[in-house]
């Protein structure tokens, strides 16, 4: 199975992904990259308005194959 | 938790134990008198990484008296490794087979070996009669069934309310008590099949229990550098399933 490399960063934090994992597809790799999104989400939040989830997704070789953002745009009517 | 030192040292014996040698605690709290229903039918053997022990839906056929090792018991929901949630740890503390001591004779849960040891084994209908000439024997057996009913609570509250670095954290800890030493055979793969979360997701939390210097992490192990500020990180997350235990299963 192919290796795959993740990186998350919840805007004040960043993790680097060292070991890689393999996973079936790039499309298996993109639905945990999403997932760990939403639950790193999950946890951080409602901390903060203003809030930007990111996540990277690098193929065997350390390219760059995908990208997300979860973002959060709030604030109080004035 | 108390249980890791409160372990015997182990040294191998025979295949037929005497009360005084075996390294499970639910063993050496019996009196002497129900272990000897049990020990005629017990046997000593091997648990290799990846058995499985107790199959869904499917008569069980022994029930295992941990002695080293880790079994964990598994929500098997789709037959594959995407579909595995652990529900419960067992070790030396306790047995598998906890149908068999309740009157049923299989689970849609499985009985599964992460961590390799051995065991004492007693085949169902053995244990079934022993139980049925010993109230005391299903004293001991229903009091542990009761701890782990504690166990398995503690978990669903902690995979509700607690953010993935405080779930792995205390996963690490019962893992702990039940190895009895501070490396554990513990990789990313199983970690994020065991405690039901994204694979990314573990490597987040490791880095940050190992940022703060309570863990390191190696490719397939994990080393317990503080386990005091481990309890600490955790909080009242981790502690009352072993508490429990220590005021149900007391020594004698």
């Amino acid at each position: 199975m192919p290796l795959f490399f993740f990186e998350l960063d919840d805007g004040l934090r960043r993790f680097d992904d060292f070991e890689g994992s393999e996973h079936a597809s790039a499309e298996e790799a993109r639905q945990e990259l999403v997932g760990a999104l939403a639950m790193l989400a999950k946890d951080e939040l409602p901390d903060g308005n203003i809030r930007d989830f990111r996540g990277v997704l690098r193929d065997h070789s350390r390219k760059v194959v995908f990208n997300a953002t979860l973002s959060l745009r709030s604030g109080w009517v004035e | 938790m108390e249980l890791q030192t409160r372990r015997k040292d182990w040294s191998e014996s025979s295949a037929q134990p005497e009360r005084s040698d075996s390294q499970n605690r639910l063993l050496s709290i019996l009196d002497p008198a129900d272990f000897a229903l049990l020990a005629p039918a017990l046997e000593r053997v091997p648990l290799s990484l990846n058995e499985i022990l107790i199959a869904a839906h499917t008569p069980i056929q022994h029930a295992y008296f941990i002695e080293e090792g880790m079994i964990s018991l598994v929500a098997d929901i789709r037959g594959a490794d995407n579909g595995r949630i652990e529900i419960g740890i067992v070790g030396y503390e306790g047995f598998v087979g906890l149908p068999l001591a309740l009157g049923a004779d299989q689970s849609p849960h499985i009985a599964l070996v992460q961590a390799e040891g051995h065991a004492l084994r007693i085949a169902a209908a053995d244990l079934q009669t022993a139980l049925h000439r010993s109230p005391a024997l299903r004293g001991v057996l229903g009091r542990y069934v009761q701890s782990l009913i504690v166990q398995v609570g503690q978990t669903v509250y902690a995979n509700a309310d607690l953010n993935i670095e405080a779930r792995l954290a205390r996963w690490i800890l019962m893992t702990q008590d039940r190895l009895c030493r501070a490396d554990l055979p513990l990789t990313h793969k199983f970690l994020s099949l065991m405690l039901g979360v994204r694979r990314p997701s573990v490597t987040m939390a490791t880095q940050m229990l190992e940022g703060e210097g309570l863990i390191r992490a190696r490719r397939g192990c994990i080393t317990v550098l503080d386990r005091d500020r481990l309890l600490a990180f955790v909080g009242a997350a981790y502690g009352l399933p072993e508490a429990e235990y220590e005021r149900l299963l007391a020594r004698a």
